[in-house]
């Protein structure tokens, strides 16, 4: 439970990059990663928190979301996350947040993981995957840059069956 | 390769395990073999239906086989070891009503959807193949199961990741998240199958794309019509091929789910009935065959009653997001149309406009798809354009009620003024009022000015006053002009030849008589009016423009045609006396007259004696006389 103290309080996050950054307390908390390792150092203030997967840019990205969503309520526990994947919307806000290139958008999704922002990794996977919603494999293969390995009489197969692939 | 794993790792699926394994970039994935065989153990597949799933090379050939069902009669005879190899949808046949999707029959290579050649997608997605196995795992619980199959048929490293047990997870998750109830451990199917199954459209056993509305979930398979009927049959004659004491072996009936009272998938039943002879009658390893099967029966029907639900549910819930996506596209443009000034009266009246316009309202506005800019651009011109028309129609529509009031309260006067008559002037020539038809042309105002009802109320009286004597004058003016100019005598001529000659035999006869031409048998006036030819006598005309000076509902039909100067019918005169000379009847006898007593007149020169109205006959004569042939009249006892 955060105190008044804690909104007011500042934290040093410091990157992969070694640059500093310098965030409220109620920023840097939608972080669980975060939250936790300053409720380890406990009050002490001035030690800034390493982040040694996390460039400057990418901090300064996932930042501008959580600064977005500073506000919002905590996350559900896992157990009762079933809606959260029932719908590939995604908020008007967040869809202009995530209109990123491919580098940035795999790195912040890297980054939400790292620092476990679900909210932030949701709205990744869920843009990643409107990618690749409604397409055909030859569709697909031209959007991960892959070659199509199977004969005719393969891929007419696959078709038909979909058994595990222990079974085969 | 980045493959950074956070502190807390969280588990990618519930059959993932913690396996940190990456896709590359040609679709091949590291460490995913390895674990294959450890996860295979335990499977509620590999007992007793175990044999028939596991192929020992890639299919048959990696041929769709396509057999009639007489050839897959003979194959009854076919060792146990063969059939196993097959896999089960491999099994089923398709008929000669089947339609074949095969693009390429030589090759056997299924017709693809075209898919658009462009660019742009190229490699946009490639560094997601680098991403760690728990991130992979958790775009693809984001995918629909039909993505997450199409995914899986993009490549051969991806299919085997994809398609294989410790994803188990992330296709429960897929299909959780489209509200599929939880396959359960009996079915003999697995969630790519059962997505499959659910989710694609096309015949799992032709492959055509046709839309199946019933459904037979619990055959587990996906067949059109035509294949349905070819892939089951009655269970009796399929035990039957196996002879008379499997054919009365009631057990084997309970084996597997059926279709109806007693249709079977016969590929499925089949296999069920080898397996089942496999094993010596009465021994253990047959007890446990049928506890099995049953268990596995009562599973799958248990399952298809839940599916069901699912599918129900599904339809109304899908019904019920249509209309509320349609409900507020509907209410997104009338918003719009609001802010851009139009009333709710001229939106509701634009719906009334026409079938046609009222048609492509319907298709604008009530669609699922949400109105954005875009397509607000694209509509806007359409429907602005009808909005514009509807505008401009209920104005004027409002200004014709507004003289309509007013005519109407000027008529009730008029005729408490002249004994109960109302007034030779119609609404449809009240409009041609040239202060009334620029008020209803400016589409600037939405009201008549207010000096347009008080300046009719001052001319109407006027212009009423003395009019039905007016009108007279000038038809019977123009009824002597045409006599004259088609060669017929003056009607005063006419009228004094009755007191020389026929006219005692008109006393005589009690013949009525008239004086005035616009009354006579031979007068007929041509009118126009409600888009269609009038010939009618002078009594008719003048009903048909002033009988009703103002439509009941101003809205829905048409105002009376305003008079037009009438003409007179020329031929119908000439021919009228001719008919009246036969009959020896006076020139001047009423038209009235000759309407009552024309059915008792006959042509003496046509066999069938026809009797007509009096219009009829002029016609009749008119036949003989383009014809020049002489006819004679007479009355019909």
């Amino acid at each position: 439970m955060s105190t008044t103290e804690d909104k007011t309080r500042k934290v040093k996050l410091v990157t992969s990059d070694n640059e500093e950054f310098e965030v409220d307390w109620e920023v840097a908390t939608r972080s669980v990663l975060i939250k936790h390792m300053l409720e380890d150092i406990g009050e002490s203030e001035e030690q800034a928190i390493p982040l040694p997967n996390v460039t400057a840019n990418v901090l300064k990205k996932v930042l501008e979301w959580c600064e977005h969503h500073r506000k919002d309520p905590e996350p559900a526990p896992e157990s009762s996350d079933d809606n959260r994947k029932r719908t590939l919307e995604i908020g008007d806000w967040d869809a202009k947040f995530i209109q990123v290139d491919q580098e940035m958008l795999f790195e912040i999704i890297l980054a939400a993981n790292y620092l476990d922002i679900k909210a932030l990794l949701d709205v990744g996977c869920k843009t990643v995957a409107n990618m690749i919603k409604g397409k055909q494999p030859e569709e697909i293969r031209k959007m991960f840059n892959i070659v199509n390995d199977f004969t005719p009489e393969e891929e007419a197969q696959i078709k038909k069956e979909n058994e595990w692939a222990e079974d085969r | 390769m980045p493959s950074k794993s956070k502190s807390q790792t969280r588990e990618p699926s519930k059959s993932s395990g913690d396996n940190h394994g990456t896709v590359d970039s040609e679709g091949n994935s590291e460490e995913i073999h390895e674990e294959v065989s450890d996860d295979s153990k335990g499977s509620p597949y590999d007992e007793g239906e175990k044999g028939k799933r596991k192929r020992a090379s890639q299919s048959s050939e990696g041929r769709i086989p396509k057999r009639t069902r007489n050839e897959d009669d003979e194959a009854v005879s076919n060792s146990r070891d063969k059939q196993e190899r097959i896999g089960r949808l491999h099994k089923l046949v398709t008929g000669s009503n089947s339609r074949v999707v095969c693009g390429d029959s030589q090759s056997g290579r299924p017709e693809r959807k075209k898919v658009t050649s462009n660019n742009r997608d190229l490699g946009k997605l490639r560094r997601f193949l680098d991403a760690p196995l728990e991130i992979f795992c958790e775009i693809l619980e984001h995918l629909h199961p039909l993505d997450l199959l199409n995914l899986a048929r993009s490549s051969r490293t991806l299919h085997e990741f994809i398609i294989s047990r410790r994803m188990g997870g992330v296709w429960q998750s897929c299909l959780g998240a489209q509200g599929v109830p939880q396959l359960p451990h009996d079915v003999p199917i697995n969630e790519p199958q059962l997505a499959s199954m659910l989710f694609e459209n096309a015949c799992q056993a032709c492959g055509t794309v046709s839309t199946i509305k019933i459904y037979h979930d619990q055959l587990l398979v996906r067949l059109c019509k035509s294949c349905l009927s070819y892939n089951v049959e009655s269970g009796r004659k399929i035990a039957s091929a196996y002879g008379k004491e499997v054919e009365n072996d009631s057990g084997i009936y309970r084996l597997l789910p059926r279709l109806g009272r007693d249709k079977y998938l016969i590929s499925d039943f089949k296999d069920v009935i080898e397996s089942y002879l496999a094993t010596r009658p009465d021994s253990e390893e047959r007890l446990n065959f049928v506890k099995k099967r049953m268990i596995m029966n009562t599973a799958t029907v248990e399952y298809n009653t839940a599916l069901s639900h699912w599918r129900s549910n599904n339809y109304i819930s899908k019904h019920v997001e249509a209309n509320a996506a349609c409900k507020e596209r509907k209410e997104s443009i009338l918003a719009k149309l609001s802010e851009l000034g139009y009333t709710m009266d001229e939106i509701e009246f634009c719906g009334s406009i026409g079938p046609d316009v009222s048609t492509r309202l319907d298709a604008i506005m009530w669609q699922p798809r949400k109105l954005t800019d875009r397509i607000w651009k694209s509509v806007s011109k359409e429907l602005l354009g009808y909005m514009e028309d509807a505008r401009r129609k209920l104005r004027r529509q409002n200004k014709k009620d507004a003289l309509l009031s007013a005519f109407k309260s000027f008529c009730a006067t008029y005729k408490q003024g002249h004994q109960g008559s109302g007034p030779t002037y119609n609404f449809g020539e009240l409009l041609e009022f040239p202060s009334v038809k620029a008020a209803l042309n400016d589409q600037s105002t939405t009201n008549i000015p207010d000096t347009v009802i008080p300046e009719l109320e001052m001319k109407l009286p006027a212009l009423c006053e003395g009019r039905a004597e007016m009108l007279r004058a000038e038809c019977l003016a123009c009824v002597n002009e045409e006599r004259a100019n088609v060669g017929l005598l003056p009607f005063d001529a006419v009228c004094l030849q009755r007191d020389i000659g026929e006219g005692s035999l008109s006393k005589a006869l009690g013949v009525p008589t008239t004086d005035c031409a616009l009354f006579a048998a031979s007068t007929a006036f041509v009118a126009y009016a409600w888009y269609h030819r009038y010939d009618l006598d002078f009594s008719s005309l003048m009903k048909l423009f002033f009988d009703e000076p103002y439509p009941d509902n101003v809205r829905s039909s048409a105002q009376p045609a305003p008079w037009t100067p009438p003409r007179i019918q020329e031929d119908f005169a000439i021919d009228a006396e001719y008919i009246l000379k036969s009959l020896g009847l006076p020139l001047n006898v009423t038209h009235e007259h000759m309407k009552d007593i024309a059915r008792k007149i006959s042509c003496k020169t046509c066999s069938n004696h026809p009797t007509f109205l009096w219009g009829g006959f002029i016609r009749h004569q008119a036949g003989h006389r383009n014809s020049k042939t002489k006819a004679d009249y007479q009355f019909t006892d």
